[in-house]
């Protein structure tokens, strides 16, 4: 009997309790009470005519299985890449036999009054794909000019910034900015270090101005153009990464990333809330690091379901998107723009080495 | 004589006083699960199984291994009291711990490869490595599979033993009715399995099953395609399950004597705890962090946050298992309702210190990336928990 009445007194308090608990913590009237709601700034980076993107590189690797075997024999995903070692030989369909490659961008911006300026996004990999790459689209001769006014490091992945070398070679001077998250090592490499592991070296150290851009900050670079730094893990031990929102006049806000890290829809919802014009999103390039090696996961289609609510004109993926995702997106009816499908780049779905993008 | 229910009959009282035994035990657990976790687990060490996948699938049916031993085989064919209650625990661990490993690896290089072999590709690395799948994914989907599966099996095992009385074990001799328990605890595992993860793995060539694969029964609702939604639902009610059991002492489900109403109202209301937590944690990371945003990534990820509410109740439930065992459930000397009330602020304190302090504890030693971003609440109301 006395049970049977612990019982009930037990399962009515712990209804009770139960009950407000639940409704206490999710009941709308707390939900609104409690729930920050979306703080919008309104930054003003003016505005820009035009840009256009040419992609030097966007084969960060050249063959999926071996760089994940690669990885699986360094001891998996905890590794830092400065520890893995890395295929040095007979990787096929690669420019060298070792399977690196690398994404770097040359971006062009036209602004209102006409005048026009480069910047260079990224390094690569692979210092001798990388020379002979950016040989081929003139960067060498631009960067022994002067013409390029900067190098933009948007993280330190070895496929984003273990080519420093290669841009080195022509300009040591270069101002080059980077988010202040760098890993230890990277500053190393950047000074000339070498790290016979992987194995990677940098025999020209830089000797110019070393700009860090502090994480989760706005650094406006030119009229309606702004680096913006995310607090993000990339993976392999490396932290931070900074993009490129531009806002072109009459069209709408473009994002130029590198790897994006944070998430292409984080990016769009942290452009809408943060910038003037925001609201409208013209066009994003880059990696969106959906499915780097053709692999998939569920969550990824609720990214492409998603997309289209953001109204892109433009979509410029390549690299780490992958190429299920750009068909998936295509097949869902967003505007991805198709490339040519030269250069070492697999096929023509997005765009690949030597092509262009105007936005 | 036998003794049937060996870990409700044994007497542990602590040699140096309740804390300091306590505080201690927890010492010594840390350092044995440190040494442990730099031999088995980590990349830079001996046997580096955290590919993190085949680490998980190996602790997971550790685990399975453990708790079937204790609580469905209740420690046959090893019952005697000669050998339980006499024998020194270095031979009693040695003998249970070697049983244990030889039962994983059964299971995963024996029995799911069979499966794997022959009906379900995804359970065996070499059948995906035979159908085209590349060695990383091969490796890694085949033990994530191995994990989900265990997973709810580990969840079965209380839920069978606790609320349905370890039917029908209870009613056939010996052997045959723990093993037919067993069975079917890994039968009703399987069956959740087919409904919630078999889905999932329709994602491992391309192009996917339409159906299998993009659209779960639960995306309208759950506002993902995630097979997280699930992933922390489970792992809230593994949470819920064994809070009531050691914080609540199995109360007060416990005074329902007659079937099938102990099992129906143990069964529903240890899973309505589990959605007060898992809701619970949902809503403060919201509070927290804002509202998930679908398709994005990291902390915003609306699969991330469902993942983290689980993640979060285990946390909860870690604490709940120190106490109760370490510091066996202090206090005990007022009402039932003081004692449970004392218990659940300590267990709440204990989770809020312990996720605060983890980084610190694990990096650099057990992590070896040693800066990671940290995600802790800006709202100091919610930075307690998360």
């Amino acid at each position: 009997m006395s049970n049977r009445r612990d019982f009930i007194k037990g399962m009515a308090a712990g209804t009770v309790a139960g009950f407000f608990a639940t409704k206490g913590v999710t009941s709308s009237l707390f939900r609104s009470a409690l729930v920050p709601a979306k703080n919008r700034q309104e930054t003003d980076i003016g505005e820009l005519k035009g840009i256009t993107v040419k992609c030097i590189s966007e084969t960060s690797w050249f063959d999926n299985n071996t760089q994940m075997a690669d990885f699986k024999k360094a001891g998996g995903s905890l590794v830092t890449q400065y520890d893995v070692e890395f295929s040095r030989s007979g990787v096929p369909n690669s420019y060298d036999g070792t399977n690196a490659g690398g994404y770097s961008t040359l971006i062009e911006f036209e602004f209102l009054d006409g005048s026009r300026k480069k910047i260079l996004l990224d390094t690569g990999w692979n210092v001798d794909w990388m020379t002979h790459r950016f040989k081929e689209e003139g960067v060498d001769k631009m960067l022994e000019n002067g013409e390029i006014e900067y190098l933009v490091v948007s993280h330190d992945h070895y496929d984003h910034f273990w080519g420093i070398e290669a841009v080195l070679q022509y300009n040591p001077d270069i101002k080059i900015m980077i988010p202040d998250s760098f890993m230890e090592n990277s500053y190393k490499l950047l000074a000339g270090g070498s790290f016979p592991k992987p194995p990677i070296s940098n025999s020209v150290p830089h000797t110019g101005q070393l700009v860090k851009h502090d994480l989760k900050k706005v650094y406006p670079l030119f009229p309606g153009v702004a680096a913006v730094t995310f607090d993000c893990p990339c993976g392999r031990g490396v932290r931070g990464e900074q993009v490129l929102v531009c806002n072109i006049k009459d069209k709408g806000i473009t994002t130029i990333s590198g790897c994006c890290h944070m998430g292409i829809i984080t990016l769009m919802e942290y452009t809408k809330a943060n910038f003037k014009g925001g609201d409208k999103i013209y066009g994003v390039y880059g990696g969106l690091h959906v499915s780097p090696y053709d692999n998939w996961n569920p969550q990824n289609d609720d990214l492409v379901l998603s997309i289209n609510n953001y109204n892109v004109q433009k979509l410029g993926c390549n690299h780490c998107t992958g190429y299920i995702t750009a068909e998936k997106m295509i097949a869902a009816g967003v505007p991805v723009v198709k490339g040519s499908g030269k250069n070492l780049t697999k096929r023509d779905i997005y765009l690949g080495n030597g092509d262009v993008l105007v936005f | 004589m036998k003794i049937e229910n060996w870990v409700e009959t044994r007497k542990l009282e602590p040699r140096w006083g309740l804390f300091r035994s306590g505080i201690l035990n927890v010492v010594l657990m840390l350092a044995v699960f440190l040494i442990l976790w730099r031999v088995f687990m980590d990349p830079r060490g001996l046997v580096r199984l955290y590919t993190p996948m085949r680490g998980y699938a190996y602790v997971q049916w550790l685990l399975i291994a453990v708790l079937m031993t204790q609580l469905v085989f209740r420690y046959w064919p090893f019952q005697e009291s000669s050998f339980l209650a006499e024998k020194h625990p270095a031979v009693k661990g040695s003998i249970f711990m070697l049983l244990s490993f030889a039962f994983v690896i059964l299971m995963i290089n024996v029995v799911f490869q069979i499966v794997g072999a022959l009906s379900f590709p995804y359970f065996s690395e070499a059948k995906l490595l035979s159908l085209g799948q590349n060695p990383f994914n091969a490796l890694e989907y085949s033990h994530q599979a191995i994990t989900m599966l265990g997973g709810l099996t580990a969840l079965m095992v209380p839920i069978w033993v606790l609320h349905i009385n370890n039917w029908p074990a209870q009613r056939i001799p010996k052997a045959n009715g723990y093993f037919t328990s067993a069975a079917l605890i890994l039968f009703a595992a399987g069956f959740i399995f087919t409904c919630t993860y078999h889905l999932h793995f329709g994602v491992l060539f391309y192009p996917f099953q339409y159906l299998a694969a993009a659209f779960p029964w639960w995306e309208p609702f759950a506002n993902t395609l995630s097979s997280n939604f699930v992933l922390g639902m489970m792992m809230s009610w593994t949470a819920a399950l064994w809070i009531i059991q050691v914080t609540y002492e199995g109360f007060p489900f416990k005074n329902i004597p007659k079937q099938p109403w102990r099992a129906i109202a143990g069964v529903v209301g240890t899973f309505v705890f589990a959605l007060i937590l898992y809701s619970g944690f949902h809503f403060l990371q919201e509070v927290a962090w804002g509202a998930p945003v679908r398709g994005s990534a990291l902390l915003s990820a609306v699969d991330w946050r469902y993942l983290h509410s689980g993640e979060l109740s285990l946390f909860m439930l870690m604490i709940a298992l120190i106490w109760g065992f370490y510091f066996k459930n202090w206090p005990k000397k007022y009402s039932m309702e003081v004692n449970f009330l004392v218990r659940t602020v300590i267990v709440c304190i204990g989770q809020s210190v312990y996720i605060r302090s983890a980084g610190g504890i694990f990096s650099p030693f057990a992590i070896p990336v040693s800066v990671y971003n940290s995600h802790c609440s800006p709202s100091l109301g919610t930075q307690l928990v998360l």
